[in-house]
């Protein structure tokens, strides 16, 4: 009988000599040019909304995770241009303060973040920042929530009470086409911290902020122009395999 | 070497900085509610069509383009503006053309004509698209005149086939219900006709209370009732909680009359989710409690195997369809008469419900127009938006104007009552 913990042990020295090999056939090289890795964290989304006079209309960002595929070459010492194929999480969380109505939305969005970066300190241990745009797209949303229906309680009209009936819904998001707007872009930015744990393999941190320019909804009102913004502040860990 | 970067870090975020201003702020909106008075023309056509703009909540299934109305009509307010009077009846033409095709059947546009001349009697305009869409219908009848009705009463009365008869339509109307008859025809159909869905709000009214209590001792009490007629021609709606009184006692179940939504936001297609208005059944115990009656009754339904008709026409409005449209849903009811006015959205004038809905004032006097509008939008329980079509009936009976003037003889009543003994 195989033992399991062997294998494991087995695969895991191999990969570790993979990575060995990797580091000591390129570990002469001036500079690596080439990395490519894999990051994941947790996002919070602060949602614009002007509400005007609906003033108990509240709302409130709302967290998420993001993952991604960064891959990035460099161009000098301190240079290098970043793109990272990230899936993200935003969303809203809307209550108020008139009667029981909630609502949480959570979005999940596909971006492309392209970044230069700027990189200062020594050959271990290095302090970068990110500054770039991105393109994204709304791939699908999740509703929660509670709403008032016309629906009564008959005793509590009896009793002259205002018996009101709210439903909850926990559902896929339909899109409205002439209203929500899937494209997304805008700015983005960030810093951290990057350490070059072998010659081939560094990991990061990295507080990152994606800042958005296009609103959630399309421009579909010519004289009452209500747009939605959405900015997403990311806390990220990676791990990067220079080549 | 370090500074240069810094100096490249700083350019960096300058650029962001500017890059940052790049969203826009969108445009201020004014509650409507809370516009502010104008003595413009132009101010008062802007007043309404922010108001219908932010309020109305039939954008998602209303074609007009509404953006394209702002911008053909108001350089034509601002010329009206530069003349000594306009018309009432030219601007009444004028906001007919505006709003006449709105396909909100609840809805009604009230303004005053600010530049009428001194020789105008009539200075208000009054702008209604569901009656409008209704006038334009080929097989319109105009509605039965409560006398003829009264007449037909005391025809059957006088054939002997009226027992246990009540009904009230020459007093004061109380609470908004103008009429209420109710008796049993051939011996085993129990009928009910209120004039609107303002029963429970006027049950205060002694003539109301009567004819209701006759009607409802009939279903609960006599055991000879094995139909039931229901109404609601002419009926323009009213309360939805007059379900209690209507539809309720005639449910043997929840009964899902349509589904409706209403806006969560400003925007004109900030909605929220469909919700189902589902009419319970009412209960003998909950009957006792609202006649105030002294024995306390069981809590058992009140409907048993009767079959049930409800009788619809061209001014059955709002709650009157609302009914038809979950009598549509029972196994046991039929509906009867001529497709519906098509007003089927709820309203309240609570427009803190979801800011939608009516604003300016009634009176005229803080605001110089006043429009009402329902609160939310609604289709039936098979996703079909009947709003300013009306619902169609399962079995279309038209009235015959002739007999009934001439022989008094209603022949949709007279139709639904052979319906029932399946004649």
């Amino acid at each position: 009988m195989k033992d399991d913990s062997m294998d494991k042990i087995f695969s895991k020295t191999c990969i570790l000599k993979f990575l060995m090999l990797l580091a000591s056939t390129t570990a002469f090289q001036a500079q690596a040019q080439w990395k490519v890795g894999v990051e994941a964290g947790y996002d919070y989304n602060f949602y614009h909304i002007d509400t005007h006079y609906a003033y108990d209309f509240r709302y409130d960002g709302r967290s998420g995770f993001t993952v991604g595929v960064p891959v990035e070459y460099g161009i000098l010492d301190w240079l290098a241009v970043r793109a990272d194929l990230t899936y993200l999480q935003k969303g809203y969380k809307m209550h108020r303060g008139y009667n029981k109505t909630f609502q949480n939305r959570s979005d999940q969005y596909l971006s492309l973040p392209m970044m230069a970066r700027f990189s200062f300190g020594d050959d271990k241990i290095k302090g970068f920042l990110h500054v770039g745009g991105y393109v994204g797209y709304w791939l699908k949303s999740h509703l929660k929530g509670c709403e008032i229906s016309n629906s009564f309680n008959t005793d509590e009209v009896l009793n002259e009470e205002e018996g009101k009936i709210f439903y909850p819904y926990d559902k896929e998001y339909s899109f409205n086409s002439q209203r929500d707007n899937r494209f997304d872009a805008g700015l983005v930015g960030g810093v951290g911290v990057c350490y070059r744990v072998l010659p081939q393999l560094e990991v990061e941190m990295e507080g990152r902020c994606y800042y958005g320019l296009t609103s959630t909804t399309k421009n579909y009102m010519e004289y009452s122009k209500q747009p939605r913004y959405n900015t997403t502040i990311a806390i990220l860990a990676g791990i990067k395999f220079c080549f | 070497m370090i500074k240069k970067q810094l100096f490249k870090i700083c350019l960096l975020i300058s650029v962001l900085m500017i890059f940052s201003s790049c969203r826009d702020s969108g445009d201020d909106l004014i509650d409507p509610s809370h516009y502010p008075q104008t003595e413009t023309m132009t101010g008062q056509f802007e007043a309404i069509w922010h108001g219908i703009n932010q309020n109305y909540v039939f954008w998602e299934i209303d074609s007009i383009d509404w953006d394209e109305v702002y911008t053909k009509y108001h350089h034509r307010f601002e010329y009206l503006d530069e003349q000594e009077t306009v018309k009432t009846e030219d601007l009444q033409k004028l906001y007919e053309e505006i709003c006449g095709g709105l396909i909100d059947n609840h809805m009604v546009i009230i303004l005053e004509n600010l530049k009428a001349g001194p020789d105008e009697k009539n200075t208000y305009v009054v702008v209604n698209p569901g009656k409008l869409k209704v006038e334009k219908r080929d097989d319109l009848q105009a509605n039965i005149p409560i006398n003829n009705f009264v007449e037909c009463y005391n025809k059957l009365k006088d054939d002997g086939r009226i027992e246990h008869g009540a009904g009230f339509y020459d007093g004061e109307s109380t609470g908004g219900l103008e009429s209420m008859f109710t008796f049993v025809v051939d011996e085993d159909i129990l009928y009910l006709k209120p004039a609107s869905f303002y029963v429970m709000a006027s049950l205060g009214n002694p003539d109301a209370y009567r004819v209701y209590d006759t009607y409802i001792r009939q279903l609960l009490f006599n055991d000879n009732i094995k139909n039931v007629i229901i109404d609601l021609r002419d009926n323009g709606g009213g309360m939805l909680w007059d379900n209690i009184t209507i539809l309720g006692p005639l449910l043997k179940e929840p009964c899902h009359l349509l589904d409706s939504k209403t806006k969560v936001g400003t925007g004109r297609l900030d909605y929220g989710e469909w919700t189902p208005f589902i009419a319970e059944p009412t209960t003998q115990r909950q009957i006792g409690k609202l006649m105030e009656w002294k024995d306390e009754l069981p809590d058992a339904l009140c409907m048993a195997d009767q079959k049930l008709v409800v009788l619809v026409n061209r001014y059955s409005g709002s709650m009157a369809e609302i009914t038809s449209m979950g009598a549509k849903n029972l196994p046991y009811a039929t509906v009867i008469g001529e497709q519906t006015y098509g007003a089927t959205g709820p309203l309240t004038d609570n427009t803190h419900v979801s800011f939608s809905g009516e604003f300016g004032d009634k009176n005229l006097k803080s605001a110089t127009y006043y429009v009402k509008t329902s609160t939310w939008l609604a289709r039936t329980v098979a996703g079909t938006f009947v709003e300013g079509e009306g619902v169609l009936p399962d079995i279309k009976v038209t009235l015959d104007s002739e007999k009934l003037t001439n022989e008094h003889i209603d022949n949709q009543l007279e139709y639904a009552i052979d319906f029932l003994h399946e004649k």
